[in-house]
């Protein structure tokens, strides 16, 4: 009987012009959103590329100067000494002229959400200095897009795809009460709660098979490479989040309908349900984790830097000597009785390091408290995010596709790690006074992003995902039980 | 006639549990957003402050050291906020907060508070103004999509006009209907943000405002103006109140949370800025800073020598060291000028850009003027910076100064500059451009929503006019 129910609706919605209205918009929206998110990770590419050509440009450069130094010292037939300053010094490769890129790649499914990666910047010049020098944010994005928000496949199944549904939807059954014809269909040994699924059902099809058709239609003719590591698995999730949040607000439509009222009125409830998931509740979560876990004023951090710099400066030389004690590796035999001997006292590549250590140990509780709060804020939002399931939705999407915030410190880690052994290799070389070499230029570490695995996205999505599931199920069914008593008359 | 309808309006949306919840619902939120961006001003300015005094303390305490040294070791300047800011955070959280001021270039600011946000702030900020231009447009909605096409689904329409009412009367009271509710709502909200202030900040602060303040207020209500009309036109032309409502709804949807990714999206097609990588590399390849110093030097002091007609270096009155340093930051300078000029006027286009895109939808307009309004706009942004700029110039050019004056000596990187120095330097302040400048900066946005609003006045009469009865 289903099935009838089922063939009847899509017969008559096939023969509905809006509905095909409706789907055309659909395709042309997915199709917009698709193109905008390809341009975007197009851009990021095209970032790296221009990272990699100043990187090879820069180091061209150096080598060639070292190699200049190298020959010229050979033809005068003079030892090479330590440089004060200049290509073979540690500090000109390591602090200045060498930095090198810690670069994120586009994400696995960036195409499909621009998520975070509109603010977070996806590259570092990494130095030998401390973390606080290079780890500033460039402006990647304008500003007014920002503001506006991105137009990505993310946004229409957050924003637009629950509207197509309640546009198809609010009128289930109210339309067929006042056209007169629910009676008459009732008459026929059909319970209405069975009418209610085979409407949902048809309409669910359509929505859910053009959202899914449209989505990979436009990522084949937009040229979407794929074929990273882990997309097709991430692929299979977008398909089931989408499904699933579909499901969610076809339910809460079911509900609103069983209660009977006329279309108009269904039409303002859903209205007001969507206003409140989708804007009203998410901005009061971000409302509240700001406000009650404001992060310390960034002025503050920078005026407390400054201090600290100030300091480091005064205690000028003396800060060697506290150096060595704390790094006996780097004090060479002969300067362990007078660590900040004339070898280093004058020396502002040494100098610099060592500040550079004395000021962010310095900073390491201000840093702290900083991190503390942020991640308060991020607990707070991951546990309210349970009252909307469009903030669920959003960062399931965010992290299925890479675009989000678990990514990005999966990176942010990995460049702490860069950073360290980028200074392992250099501060030896200014603390040992040894200069570099034309052939170093080939051997410096680099930065390789490593992916993170799939699995870890499934456990981290399988909670919310479940939540959704849950609260669908759960509305879903009492929505059906409300048919029992609907007024079919009156 | 026209106040007796109005007043039949009033009352009966008044009565409407719907109006009451939403309206309540709408008032709270209005009132969270004041005081909760009130209070954001207010600790921002504090911080302010203090942080303007340290700065200052830490220039002046940095001890005795080479005036370059001092230029290096530079100055920060953080970008003030208006009290209106309290209503409208505007790009502010997309704009970095602190500026560093140092030797040889120029930078942006840095630290932008989006970035230290989770993504639910994606969703949008509970300010006043995202209040009033969002939700209120649907409160309006809510009033006015059953004022015709409800009265005649009820078959009451035909009973108002045999009453002979005048159809423009009509439309006025209408109007004036759905207006009356709404003022009910924000009369008081608007009051207790003003004692907030006044309790907050001290009266001084706003009086300050009050001009921009003024403005704003017009601007708003041109906007609900605007939204009354459309509203009434849908609503006499719908063949039913539902799909009234449904047209509404999809406008409302359209203007709120479409038009804007879509006008910035043109804009940015049609005015697209490098990227920070690109940016830096233009700059890189003409800016030298410390670069190719033998090279720079070089080059000064062959010039001096011809000059100064010497063939010795040491005969010549000045360090050519020192005024290859000088000159070169008169260089760079104007070289950052150019690309960051380049820059601000690509997002300043894009802005224009933007604005047109209010043909379509009001709220670009109501945006981007309250925005300006509000000093949280881009032209405000850049308008601090480049103020900024010239102080760091003048900073900079007093410290290089200073070792040019110290003559022909080999010792000028040896020489310390003293807190006698550093005092010669004025403290950074900034002010803001007055209400002219920041409307001028939305002149396509004033215009489009004058625009909107006369059209609205001519046609809501018009189409109420031939109004179907059945």
């Amino acid at each position: 009987m289903l099935t009838r129910i089922i063939k009847h609706e899509w017969r008559n919605l096939t023969a509905d012009r809006t509905a095909w209205v409706v789907l055309l918009l659909f395709a042309l929206v997915i199709g917009y959103a698709l193109f905008k998110g390809q341009a975007w990770a197009r851009h990021q590419q095209s970032a790296l590329a221009q990272m990699e050509q100043d990187e090879q440009e820069r180091y061209g450069e150096i080598r060639k100067l070292i190699v200049e130094e190298e020959r010229k010292a050979t033809a005068e037939g003079k030892p090479l000494t330590y440089p004060a300053w200049g290509p073979r010094h540690p500090a000109y490769v390591g602090i200045w002229r060498g930095q090198r890129y810690a670069a994120l790649p586009p994400a696995p499914l960036a195409p499909l959400a621009v998520g975070q990666s509109d603010i977070y910047p996806n590259h570092f010049k990494v130095s030998a200095g401390m973390k606080e020098s290079f780890l500033i944010a460039q402006e990647t994005e304008s500003p007014f897009k920002l503001l506006a928000g991105q137009f990505d496949l993310a946004f229409v199944i957050i924003y637009f795809y629950p509207l197509l549904i309640l546009a198809l939807t609010f009128n289930l059954v109210s339309s067929e009460k006042e056209d007169g014809t629910l009676q008459m269909l009732l008459s026929n040994r059909l319970r209405l709660r069975n009418i209610v699924l085979g409407k949902v059902a048809a309409r669910a099809l359509i929505i859910f098979l053009s959202a899914i058709a449209f989505s990979f239609a436009g990522l084949t003719l937009s040229g979407a490479g794929l074929e990273s590591d882990g997309a097709i698995p991430r692929l299979l999730l977008w398909v089931c989040a989408v499904t699933v949040y579909g499901a969610f607000w076809f339910a809460l439509s079911v509900a609103i309908n069983a209660l009977g009222k006329s279309a108009a009125t269904n039409a303002l409830a859903l209205a007001a349900c969507y206003l409140a998931i989708v804007v009203v509740i998410p901005s009061l979560v971000n409302l509240g984790a700001t406000t009650l876990y404001p992060v310390p004023s960034r002025i503050e951090f920078v005026n407390a830097m400054r201090a600290e710099t100030q300091e480091a400066n005064r205690r000028g030389s003396q800060l060697l000597g506290k150096y060595f004690e704390d790094h006996p590796e780097l004090a060479k035999p002969e300067d362990t009785k007078s660590p900040f001997s004339k070898t280093g006292e004058d020396d502002f590549a040494m100098l610099s390091m060592a500040k550079d250590e004395l000021v962010a140990r310095q900073m390491k509780p201000l840093l702290e408290r900083f991190d503390a709060q942020l991640s308060h804020q991020h607990q707070l939002v991951n546990r309210f995010r349970y009252l909307s399931p469009a903030i669920l939705m959003q960062s399931l999407l965010y992290d299925i596709t890479g675009a989000g915030v678990e990514r990005y410190q999966h990176f942010l880690r990995q460049v702490d790690e860069y950073h360290q052994s980028w200074r392992r290799y250099f501060s030896p070389r200014i603390f040992e006074k040894r200069a570099l070499v034309s052939d170093d230029m080939a051997n410096l570490p680099q930065f390789q992003f490593a992916e993170e695995g799939v699995s870890a996205v499934i456990r981290r999505v399988s909670w919310p995902g479940l939540a959704i599931v849950s609260l669908t199920t759960l509305i879903g069914y009492a929505g059906l039980r409300g048919y029992r008593r609907f007024p079919v008359v009156g | 006639m026209i106040i007796r309808i109005a007043r039949k309006e009033f009352t009966e949306m008044i009565r409407d549990g719907r109006f009451r919840l939403a309206g309540a619902i709408v008032f709270a939120l209005l009132v969270v957003a004041l005081l909760t961006g009130l209070k954001r001003y207010v600790d921002v300015s504090r911080q302010h402050a203090v942080a303007l005094q340290t700065q200052r303390d830490l220039w002046l305490g940095q001890g005795a050291k080479n005036p370059h040294s001092a230029a290096h070791y530079g100055y920060y300047a953080f970008k003030p906020k208006l009290a209106l800011s309290a209503l409208d955070q505007g790009l502010d959280p997309y704009l970095g907060v602190s500026l560093f001021l140092e030797a040889h270039k120029q930078n942006t600011a840095n630290y932008r508070p989006v970035e230290e946000a989770t993504p639910v702030q994606r969703f949008g900020e509970l300010t006043a103004a995202a209040t009033l231009q969002g939700l209120i447009p649907l409160l309006i909605v809510l009033l006015a999509y059953a004022a015709f096409a409800g009265e005649r689904e009820q078959r009451t329409l035909r009973q108002l006009l045999s009453l002979g009412v005048d159809r423009k009367d009509l439309a006025l009271g209408k109007a004036l209907g759905v207006a009356a509710p709404l003022l009910v709502l924000l009369i008081p909200a608007a009051a207790i943000g003003g004692t907030a202030m006044a309790l907050h900040s001290g009266a001084q602060s706003i009086t300050m405002d009050l001009p921009r303040l003024a403005v704003m207020i017009a601007v708003y209500v041109m906007y609900f103006a605007v939204f009354i009309g459309l509203a009434l036109i849908v609503s006499a032309l719908a063949p039913s109140s539902r799909l009234a409502l449904v047209v509404l709804l999809g406008f409302w949807f359209f203007n709120c949370l479409v038009a804007a990714r879509i006008a910035s999206d043109a804009a940015k097609a049609w005015r697209p800025a490098p990227s920070a990588i690109q940016f830096n590399r233009e700059i890189a390849k003409e800016a030298k800073g410390h670069g190719e110093w033998d090279d720079q030097v070089k080059a000064v002091k062959t010039r001096l020598m011809a000059h100064h007609n010497v063939t010795d270096v040491k005969l010549l009155p000045v360090n050519p060291e020192a005024v290859a340093l000088d000159e070169g930051e008169r260089r760079d300078a104007l070289i950052y000028e150019k690309h960051f000029n380049r820059l601000n006027d690509i997002y300043q286009s894009q802005s224009r850009v933007y604005q047109a895109g209010a043909i379509f939808a009001p709220l670009l307009a109501v945006q981007t003027l309250s925005m300006g309004l509000s000093g949280t706009d881009f032209a405000q942004h850049r308008h601090f910076n480049e103020a900024a700029e010239q102080y760091r110039r003048t900073l900079v050019n007093t410290l290089n100064q200073e070792i040019v004056a110290q003559g022909n000596s080999e010792l000028i990187w040896d020489f310390k500059g003293d807190r006698s120095l550093w005092e010669k330097i004025a403290p950074f302040s900034y002010t803001a451009p007055g209400l002219d400048w920041a409307l001028g900066n939305h002149t396509p946005s004033l215009a489009l929503l004058l625009l909107w609003l006369v059209v609205v006045a001519v046609v809501t009469p018009l189409i109420v006019a031939r109004v179907k009865i059945d």
